[in-house]
This record gives C-alpha cells, sequence and structure tokens, in this order.
C-alpha cells in the first residue's frame, strides 16, 4: 500500500483553529516547516522479511495462535482448581517451598530454644521470649526477600501477578509463622492461668516485631538483604544493651514495668509508619539494587 | 474493505494481503515513534501477530486502517513501559563516525533524495520529533506522516478530536523552536 502524508494545507486548516490559544505562525512558515518535516523519510522495511513472516503467519488459523491456545489452556487450569481449605493448601504449599524447608525448621528450632532458656534462665521473666520474637521475625523477612535467591527471583520475573502482591503475600506467611510460633511459646511459658498476662506479653513482642519486620522489609526492597539483616541486628542488639543503662529510653519494656502503655503506644506508631515506609518501597522490586 | 471483512472470517489469504499492505506504513510509524530500525521491525511483527489474533474480534470492518495504528500504538506503549524509558534516540542517527551512524545517514540521504546536507536536514527533522514529548509526538507521525484523518487518529489513540487537535497545535508549536523556524527564519 503506497504510504501518503497529510496535505500541509489541511493540517494548517486544522492548527490554525487553535492558534488563537499560543500565538499563531504564518502560512508561509508553516509550509517551510513541512516542507522540512517532509525531509525525514522512514527506510523501507526488507521485503524478503516481509515475504517469511506473512507466510510464517498464514501457518496459524487467523484468531487462533499458540498464544491463545495457551491462554485458553490457563484457564481451563485455573477452572479446574479445587476451592476451599484444599485450594488454600493448593495456594499456600508452593509457596511454602519456594522460601525453603529450612526456614520453617530453622525458626521453629530457635522459638524453642529461647523458650527453653526463658524456663531456664527464671530471672530474666519473659525478656528472652520478647526479644527474640521481633528479631527473628525481621530476620525472616530479610532472608525471605533476599534477591540473591535464584527461585525467588524467577518468580519476582516471571509472575502475572503484580510485585506488590507478591511481596504481602509472602510477607503474610512468613509473618504469619513466626507470630504463630511465638504465640505458641508465650502459651508455653506462662500456661492459660492468667490469660491478661499472655496477652501482655504477647503485645509486648508484636509491637515491636511489626516494627523490626516492616522496617527489615523496606531495607530489603531498597537496599539489599545484608544492610537489612546488618540494621535490625544492630538496631534490636543496642536495644538490649540500652535496657542495662538507666536512664535511657528502651523499647524493651515488659509488662508491669513503668512506662509500658508509653513505649506499646510508641511502638504501634512506629510499626505504622514502617510498614508506610516499605509498602512504599514495593516499587523497587524486581530492580537492581543501589548500594 | 472485502479484504477485511473476508480476512475477519479467518481467510488465512486475505489476512497475509493486509499485512503485506499494511506492513511498511506500520513499520514507518513505529520507526519515527521509536527512531530505530531495528526495533521497529519486532515491533511491526509484534503489530501484526496481535492484529492476526484479533482479527475476529474487529467489530467494524471501516474502521481496520485506525484499529491497527491503535494496536501499533498499545505496542509501542508496551515497549516503551516494559523498558521503563521514554524515547532514547538511537545512536546509528546522531552524526558519529560509527559504521551504524553512517549508514543511517545514507539511509536518510537515500530517503531525502539528496547528498549528504539534505541528509543532515533529515536528522535534523528526525532528532527534532524525538524531542517532542511521546503523546504529541505521536500525534504529529499519525497525522502529518500516516495521512490520518483527526477522526482516525483520535480513534487510533482512543482520545477525542479535539485533544487530537491541541496535541497536534503543541508539536508543530515545539518543532518551530526546535528547528528554529519562525522569527527571522
Amino acid at each position: 500500500m503506497k504510504r501518503e502524508r497529510a496535505s500541509p494545507d489541511a493540517v494548517w486548516r486544522e492548527i490554525s483553529r487553535l492558534a488563537g490559544r499560543s500565538g499563531g505562525m504564518a502560512r508561509e512558515e508553516w509550509l517551510r516547516l513541512a516542507a522540512r518535516l517532509a525531509s525525514w523519510d522512514a527506510p523501507a522495511p526488507d521485503e524478503a522479511a516481509v515475504r517469511d513472516f506473512v507466510a510464517a503467519l498464514k501457518e496459524h488459523p487467523v484468531g487462533s495462535t499458540a498464544e491463545v491456545g495457551f491462554r485458553k489452556r490457563l484457564e481451563a487450569a485455573r477452572a479446574a482448581r479445587p476451592g476451599g481449605l484444599v485450594g488454600l493448601l493448593y495456594w499456600l504449599l508452593p509457596q511454602v517451598r519456594l522460601v525453603g524447608w529450612a526456614f520453617w525448621a530453622v525458626s521453629a528450632v530457635v522459638v524453642a530454644l529461647g523458650a527453653l532458656v526463658t524456663y531456664a534462665w527464671a530471672e530474666a521473666g519473659v525478656l528472652p521470649v520478647v526479644f527474640l520474637a521481633p528479631l527473628l521475625a525481621a530476620l525472616s523477612v530479610c532472608y525471605s526477600f533476599r534477591f540473591e535467591s535464584p527461585e525467588c527471583r524467577e518468580v519476582e520475573l516471571s509472575c502475572t501477578i503484580t510485585p506488590g502482591l507478591l511481596v504481602w503475600g509472602r510477607l503474610a506467611i512468613v509473618v504469619g509463622y513466626d507470630v504463630l510460633l511465638s504465640v505458641g511459646a508465650s502459651v508455653a511459658l506462662l500456661g492459660w492461668s492468667d490469660p491478661r498476662l499472655v496477652w501482655q506479653v504477647v503485645l509486648s513482642w508484636m509491637a515491636p516485631l511489626l516494627f523490626l519486620s516492616c522496617l527489615a522489609l523496606g531495607i530489603s526492597l531498597r537496599w539489599g538483604y545484608w544492610y537489612s539483616t546488618s540494621a535490625v541486628v544492630l538496631l534490636w542488639g543496642l536495644q538490649v544493651l540500652l535496657r542495662r543503662q538507666r536512664g535511657w529510653v528502651s523499647l524493651l519494656v515488659l509488662p508491669g514495668e513503668p512506662g509500658w502503655t508509653a513505649v506499646q503506644v510508641a511502638l504501634w506508631a512506629m510499626a505504622l509508619l514502617a510498614a508506610l515506609w516499605s509498602a512504599g518501597m514495593v516499587r523497587w522490586v524486581g530492580r537492581p539494587q543501589s548500594g | 474493505m472485502d479484504v477485511v471483512v473476508r480476512a475477519r472470517r479467518g481467510d488465512r489469504e486475505a489476512a497475509g494481503d493486509l499485512v503485506s499492505a499494511f506492513y511498511g506504513r506500520i513499520f514507518a510509524f513505529i520507526y519515527r515513534s521509536t527512531g530505530s530500525a531495528g526495533l521497529a521491525q519486532d515491533l511491526t511483527q509484534e503489530t501484526f501477530l496481535r492484529m492476526w489474533q484479533g482479527l475476529p474480534t474487529l467489530a467494524e470492518p471501516g474502521r481496520f486502517r485506525p484499529w491497527l495504528y491503535r494496536i501499533a500504538c498499545n505496542v509501542v506503549k508496551d515497549h516503551h513501559r516494559a523498558w521503563e524509558t521514554r524515547h532514547v534516540f538511537p545512536a546509528e542517527m546522531r552524526g558519529t563516525d560509527e559504521p551504524a551512524a553512517r549508514e543511517g545517514k545514507e539511509q536518510a540521504a537515500r530517503g531525502a533524495g539528496g547528498g549528504p546536507a539534505t541528509a543532515d536536514r533529515a536528522i535534523e527533522v528526525a532528532e527534532a520529533v524525538s524531542r517532542l514529548p511521546p503523546e504529541q509526538r505521536v500525534v504529529l507521525v499519525l497525522r502529518f506522516y500516516e495521512g490520518l484523518s483527526l477522526g482516525e487518529v483520535a480513534r487510533a489513540l482512543g482520545i477525542p478530536v479535539g485533544t487530537v487537535k491541541s496535541r497536534l497545535h503543541y508539536a508543530i508549536r515545539s518543532l518551530r523552536g526546535l528547528l528554529g523556524e519562525g522569527e527571522g527564519a
């Protein structure tokens, strides 16, 4: 088909009606400009390549190429997927495998050891569990969002869902698992004789857990795994050191100690801020990390 | 029109004729939108693959041309989005002494039907067009170089005719400044 340019006069009529908006242009001036624009011609495509391409296209029925068939198979697979609890398991198992079995086992062992230390070291009360739970969750987040993992990277690059959904889905599974372990440890240590005390202890580690996890997520996504790991270990290590220094404000306050409520409020506010910040960092998923 | 109707019904020969007939125009449109002949070849083929798949869904055969350009626009847009880049003009048109640059100049000179001076003018125009915002560039290329009517440009881009007119107006005003036309020229 012959290529044709619009007549300069026709274009002139169209643009001159709008000239009042931003200053006019004389017709002769436009014709000079149109002549210059016309000097830029596009190269012609390689005729043999076009013939080969058309011949290849003709091998497929119109409206039904291989890609269409693939989509149909995907839809059929989606329709055949079970719902309910079995469907949830179908969704959970690949995520569980993706993070790696070692992670789930090591997390459980760490919490069990923490509970044992707490039980054996009666003087410390429940401090080791309150200290351990946030750090474990934050390190879990660092581990599960390490971009060095080829499996994680592959899924992030090939998944058709948005990176944001992927991030929040994995975060829910990993942090949810650590929360379950820590609740189990708290209940095992304190028993159900005083449920109020159990919930106070749970709250004591829950707020720092969320704060540290969100902080770790944001740093992991923006700067990488090693930066987030170092940051959370340093921050939480300082908390343990500061707790021994009288006069310093520490985020590690146990139920019944002075300032528990104020520290809780501050921690939940910090967790919220960290969550908002890490949500902003989701856009960095899949990008090469700087620094 | 008859060819479009037959192609829509699944006639591969007719669909092939449509591809052959429009290949050059779509290639030129994508070349002017991206500034790269190599990329234009890939994106043109992607455009016709999508056309081949979507032909049975074409509602109005009489509007085949804007429909096809709309696919091409989406292909170019997807490409830019995928690479998170706005238009980057290729080295081959930047007047370096590399073989690709010489080839680009020769190509521009052949297209302009003149010698190196004519080719330089064509390169100036190409660079000026590449500096336009993408939404203005595409309107200019579709209206001026591809000869689509204002209504067809509007349908191809899915925007009102008034918006096409104003974008065209602003594109030409910008080009006037970029190419040094106007006062005293």
